[in-house]
C-alpha cells in the first residue's frame, strides 16, 4: 500500500476558469455581479429595474442562468440590452466555464455593469466563483429572517443583501430588523439595501450605490 | 444538490494522480470545511454511486471535517465555532477573520503496490 499526497482543490479547474474570466471583464473596465437567491426572491426584477433605473447612468449586459427555459432572457430583452440565457438543463448552479462560453456573445457589447443571475439556489452557488466581482444576495420578506442563518456560506461571501418585496411586510410576520441582526452576524460588511420591485421603493440607493463602485474603476 | 459534480471532480483528480493505471485505488482522502455547504453523507453516497461498476470500485472516500475557526482581530484570539456566527465569544468583536472552514480539497490518495 502506498499513500499518495495530492494537495489540491477540488474545484481548482473551476477557479482557473473563473480567473481567467476575471481577467476578462478586467479589460474592458466592467463591473460583475453575480446574483443569487432562492428561486423567486427576485432576481430577475431587480435586473429589470436596475436596467430601468440604469438610463443615463450606465448600461447593463445580462447573463441569465436557468435549469430550464430562457424565460428570464425573454423578460430581460425586452430591454433592449445585451443579453445571454445559459441553460444549465437541471445543473444546481452556474460555473465558470459556463459563463466564459456566454460571455463570448457579450464581449464586444457596450456597457459597463454586467449582471450574471444565477440558478435559483442559496446553497451550490457559494462554491463556485464565476469571476465576479462581487456576489449580491437577494433575500425576500416573504422567506422569513432566519435565512442568513440557515446559509451562512452564501451570506458570508456575498458583499450586497437587497431585501426585496418590502412592499408586503404589512402583511407578513417578517421582522426586518431582526433579519438585518442575522445576517450581519454572519458578514458585518454588508451593505443591505431595502427595496420592493413592485413600488420601487429603496432602488434609487441601489442605484447610486453602483454608480459610485463604476466611477472607481 | 451538487455533490454529484463535486464527487465527479474529485474522481477527475484522482484519475490524473494514480501513477500507474494497474494500481488498485483504495482510499481518497479529502477535507471538507463546514462552512462549505456540502453535505457529507450526500458527496458519500455520490461518489460511491459513479465508481459502482468501474476499476476504481469499492474505493472509500474518508472525509476530514474541519470546523470553523476565527481570529479575532480585537483581542487577538483564535477561536472554534460551532456556529456560524461570527462574533468573537471572547470580546464580542464583530471584526474577525475566517480561518478555517471554507475548504474543499483532496489531501491524499491509498493506492495498492
Ligand atoms: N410584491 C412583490 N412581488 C415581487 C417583488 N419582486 C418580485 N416580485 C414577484 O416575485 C415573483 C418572482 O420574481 P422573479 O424576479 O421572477 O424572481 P427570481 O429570483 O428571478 O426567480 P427564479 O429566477 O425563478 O429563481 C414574481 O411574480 C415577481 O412579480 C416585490 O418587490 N414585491
Ligand atoms: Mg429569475
Ligand atoms: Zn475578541
Amino acid at each position: 500500500m502506498s499513500v499518495i499526497t495530492i494537495e489540491r482543490k477540488v474545484l481548482e479547474k473551476n477557479d482557473v476558469i473563473a480567473q481567467q474570466n476575471r481577467n476578462k471583464f478586467k479589460l474592458k473596465n466592467r463591473f460583475v455581479m453575480n446574483f443569487v437567491s432562492s428561486p423567486g426572491s427576485g432576481k430577475t426584477s431587480v435586473v429589470e429595474k436596475t436596467i430601468e433605473l440604469s438610463k443615463g447612468n450606465f448600461r447593463v449586459g445580462v447573463i441569465e442562468g436557468d435549469v430550464q427555459t430562457n424565460l428570464d432572457a425573454e423578460r430581460v430583452s425586452k430591454f433592449n440590452v445585451p443579453v445571454v440565457q445559459i441553460v444549465t438543463n437541471g445543473g444546481c448552479h452556474l460555473e465558470a466555464n459556463l459563463v466564459r462560453d456566454a460571455y463570448k456573445n457579450l464581449e464586444n457589447e457596450e456597457f459597463e455593469v454586467l449582471i450574471i443571475e444565477n440558478v435559483g439556489n442559496l446553497v451550490c452557488p457559494s462554491n463556485y466563483d464565476l469571476g465576479e466581482d462581487i456576489k449580491v444576495v437577494i433575500l425576500s420578506t416573504t422567506e422569513g429572517e432566519d435565512k442568513p442563518l440557515k446559509y451562512p456560506a452564501m451570506f458570508r461571501n456575498a458583499a450586497v443583501l437587497i431585501i426585496n418585496k418590502i412592499d408586503l411586510i404589512p402583511y407578513l410576520d417578517c421582522n426586518i430588523e431582526v433579519m438585518k441582526k442575522n445576517a450581519l452576524a454572519i458578514n458585518p460588511q454588508l451593505e443591505i439595501f431595502e427595496v420592493s420591485c413592485k413600488t420601487g421603493e429603496g432602488l434609487n440607493d441601489w442605484i447610486n450605490w453602483i454608480k459610485k463602485k463604476i466611477e472607481k474603476l | 444538490m451538487h455533490e454529484l459534480s463535486i464527487a465527479q471532480e474529485i474522481l477527475n483528480i484522482v484519475k490524473n494522480s494514480i501513477p500507474s493505471e494497474t494500481q488498485k485505488l483504495k482510499s481518497v482522502k479529502i477535507r471538507v470545511g463546514k462552512l462549505s455547504g456540502i453535505l457529507i453523507d450526500s458527496l458519500k453516497f455520490c461518489f460511491e454511486a459513479i465508481i459502482n461498476d468501474t476499476e476504481f470500485s469499492g474505493a472509500s472516500l474518508d472525509v476530514i471535517e474541519i470546523p470553523i475557526k476565527i481570529s479575532c482581530a480585537e483581542c487577538k484570539t483564535d477561536t472554534e465555532l460551532n456556529e456560524p456566527i461570527f462574533i468573537c465569544p471572547r470580546c464580542n468583536s464583530f471584526n474577525v477573520q475566517l480561518l478555517a472552514g471554507r475548504e474543499l480539497e483532496i489531501t491524499e490518495i491509498e493506492v495498492e503496490d
